[in-house]
């Protein structure tokens, strides 16, 4: 019998669990996320969490910031895998505490959440390395089609819309969100792709990306989109921020990013935002629990520098 | 079996091996089809060179003891080939490492053909510091062999310096694989009859007794050398006013470049070694290609990082940013005519065609954009011309102020 709490004590401490369990718990959860719509309504209040991305002794202090799961409620936008050292532990942390707390905490997809961007950057190689096989990366991806592509927090009007990257031209209510189509791997184009992978930027309207997926959008564009759904923030991840968060076009949207010394190299501080229940805003700022890469146990040699 | 080592010689084993990395990541970028096409990249050199490392070094290494200039055990040499280049774990490198590589070895191929272009491919020389692996020499040749209508070249003449051990190896290879050896010693693209010592049988090598580590012709010396030595150096310019066969001309326009090897001197050392080359050579260009932390927090990781694996960088800190690199030239090397600086993701941005981004992009996806504007902005280079002014060729720096640079000076 899968013990949730015991599974969660394993994760903390970087252990692996037994792949039937993996199976279990990704099972479990996927049947939660699959009553969710593209768009979860979180009450007040709430911690809002950008990208993790396999830190998890840094996802753990990220608790300790915003208070433990359940005292806290929390919402993740994506980008739970790649990159680092532990996004198997840190994924499956975040789906026990779903299935075993499933209105304490809410999970969104992020880009990386998809078969094509985790076999480049890590995850896949990581399951293969601990578990002899792809199993447990196939069991995770069936999660990932089903996470929700967005939340609404706060259901009274000036709420916070939030998502992995940004807006998409195709979209100009959150209404038409909730028709997409989501439980699929992510689409090259289309509204769904822009949603986790669209950023922010000084420019008139809609631009190209540099990343070749999504788009730049500038201010006028957030404006309308906030007005259109009477909300007051679009609260987004996706890009790293020195800082930890970065608000733009006078408050009306922020990046937020929960990964510190992002990649064990970065040397930037990272940040979670709590929403409160007048909808205030108050950022609490981490630093990095592991400054040190070797201490990290790992096969891979990384020279992540160019010699 | 345990060797003892001290201090300095860890220090310079670790410098050493770093050239192993260059070539690991140079081949990623091979395997993933960045470099097709380029004429200044040819994959068939690199993959032939690749193959002879792999087949010969460890041999080579056990019978020289040359594992003791590279690691601590008799294994040393087969765990830095097989970190750095088993095919199986190099093939995940990221997409950012591989760009970035990339552009390195775009940015100097881009400045060397300019130097070329300019001086109408003659009576220039090019001197590579810390060349390691690097086999721009070979692409060169092939390039000109290949090309049509068929053009002698006249007084062209490629120098590459590196510690003994670096061009022992690289001597075996060249002298033991009929096609590095036919395009180094064979090539009719050079104006006078070509000679090279006859004391190497280069028919017959043979990998027990193989005790090489220069080698000279009309066009090419590759010769052992501590940079840091001023003594050596003394030599080394002796050795070239003595040659009768490779006949260097001092006064000829000099191009002198590093490519990320100077920075793993001290910066004292590679100053004055830059100072020794500009009074040896005295219409000159010199290049450094090089790592700076910007005073930042990613620097400052950068620094640690590299510490763990015992690299320590002196001009990360030293000059830190490019007007300090700038600095540098003017103040510790001495007159410049022009002093031209970028940081590598300007370069990026303002040296490669939108068609050839473009193809990158379609290579692999690089969704790690945020890293790649700090670690690109993390690199510099900077290249510095001066002589006579009637000597050193103007037509070189009107040929590369036409790219764009971040600092002119
Ligand atoms: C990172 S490798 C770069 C090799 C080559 N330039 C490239 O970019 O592919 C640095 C090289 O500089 C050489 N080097 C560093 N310090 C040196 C010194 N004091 N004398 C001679 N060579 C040196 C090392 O042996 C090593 O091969
Ligand atoms: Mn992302």
């Amino acid at each position: 019998m899968l013990d949730l709490d015991i599974c969660i004590e394993l994760l903390k401490e970087c252990k692996c669990i037994p792949e039937a369990d993996v199976q279990e718990i990704c099972f479990k959860a996927q049947e939660l996320l699959m009553e969710e719509g593209n768009v979860q309504l979180v009450d007040t209040p709430v911690v809002i969490c950008g990208d993790i991305h396999g830190q998890l002794h840094d996802l753990l202090t990220l608790f300790r910031a915003g208070g433990d799961c359940p005292d806290s409620k929390y919402l993740f936008l994506g980008d739970f895998v790649d990159r680092g050292f532990y996004s198997l532990e840190s994924f499956l942390l975040l789906l026990c505490y779903k299935v075993r707390y499933p209105d304490r905490i809410a999970l969104v997809r992020g880009n990386h959440e998809s078969r094509q961007i985790t076999q480049v950057y890590g995850f896949y190689d990581e399951c293969l390395r601990k578990y002899g096989s792809a199993n447990v990366w196939r069991y995770c991806c069936e999660v990932f089609d089903y996470l929700s592509l967005g939340a609404l927090v706060g259901n009274s009007s000036g709420g916070v819309f939030c998502v992995h990257g940004g807006l998409s031209p195709d979209i100009e209510s959150i209404k038409q969100i909730k028709l997409i189509d989501r439980k699929k791997e992510v689409p090259h184009e289309g509204a769904m792709c822009d949603l986790l992978w669209s950023d922010p930027d000084d420019v008139p309207g809609w631009a190209i990306s540099p990343r070749g997926a999504g788009f730049l959008f500038g201010k006028m564009e957030v404006d309308k989109f906030l007005h259109e759904n009477n909300i007051s923030l679009i609260a987004r991840a996706h890009q790293l921020v020195m800082e930890g968060y970065k608000e733009w076009f006078d408050g009306g949207l922020v990046t937020v990013w929960s990964a510190p010394n992002y990649c064990y190299r970065c040397g930037n501080v990272a940040a979670v935002l709590k929403i409160d229940d007048n909808l205030n805003r108050e950022y609490k700022i981490f630093e990095a629990t592991i400054q040190d890469a070797n201490a990290i146990p790992s096969k891979k040699p990384v020279t992540d520098y160019f010699l | 079996m345990s060797l003892n080592f001290n201090p300095i010689e860890r220090r310079d084993k670790v410098i050493k091996s770093t050239d192993f990395d260059a070539l690991s990541s140079k081949l990623s970028c091979f395997n993933k089809n960045y470099f097709s096409n380029d004429p200044n990249n040819d994959s068939s050199l690199f993959k032939s060179y690749i193959d002879q490392l792999k087949i010969n070094l460890p041999l080579l290494a056990s019978n020289n003891s040359l594992f003791k200039s590279f690691g601590n055990s008799k294994f040393s040499i087969q765990r830095l080939l097989n970190s750095n280049l088993n095919e199986n774990l190099i093939k995940n490198k990221f997409p950012l490492i591989n760009r970035g590589t990339y552009i390195r070895t775009k940015l100097l191929d881009i400045l060397i053909q300019n130097f070329l272009i300019s001086n109408n491919y003659e009576n220039c020389q090019i001197i590579s510091l810390g060349a390691g692996s690097d086999l721009r020499f070979l692409n060169l040749i092939k390039n000109f062999s290949s090309s049509s209508p068929h053009k002698i070249i006249h007084n062209f003449k490629y120098i590459e310096l590196e510690f003994k051990e670096s061009t022992f190896i690289k001597s075996f290879i060249y002298l033991s694989n009929p096609t590095f050896r036919d395009l180094i010693f064979n090539s009719s693209n050079f104006d006078s009859s070509l000679q090279y010592n006859t004391n190497y049988n280069i028919n017959n090598i043979n990998l027990s007794t193989f005790n090489i580590d220069t080698i000279q012709t009309n066009n090419y010396l590759l010769y052992p050398i501590d940079l840091r030595d001023k003594n050596q150096f003394t030599q080394f310019i002796q050795y070239l006013k003595n040659s009768t066969t490779i006949k260097i001309n001092f006064n000829h326009p000099t191009l002198i470049f590093s490519e990320l090897s100077t920075c793993y001197m001290s910066s004292t050392d590679s100053n004055v070694l830059l100072q020794s080359f500009q009074s040896a050579f005295p219409n000159g260009i010199i290049s450094l290609y090089e790592p700076i932390s910007l005073n930042d927090r990613f620097g400052e990781m950068m620094s640690n990082n590299l510490l763990k694996r015992k690299i320590f960088i002196s001009t990360l800190n030293d000059y830190p940013t490019l007007l300090s690199q700038i600095d540098r030239f003017q103040s510790q090397i001495t007159h410049f005519n022009k002093i031209l600086s970028s940081d590598m993701l300007f370069i990026y941005n303002n040296w490669l065609t939108s068609n050839e981004k473009l193809r990158l992009s379609r290579l692999e996806f690089l969704d790690e954009l945020e890293e790649w504007n700090l670690l690109a902005s993390h690199y510099c280079l900077i290249v510095g011309t001066y002589g006579h002014s009637s000597l050193i060729n103007t037509d070189f720096i009107n040929q590369i102020q036409s790219l764009k640079w971040q600092i002119i000076h």
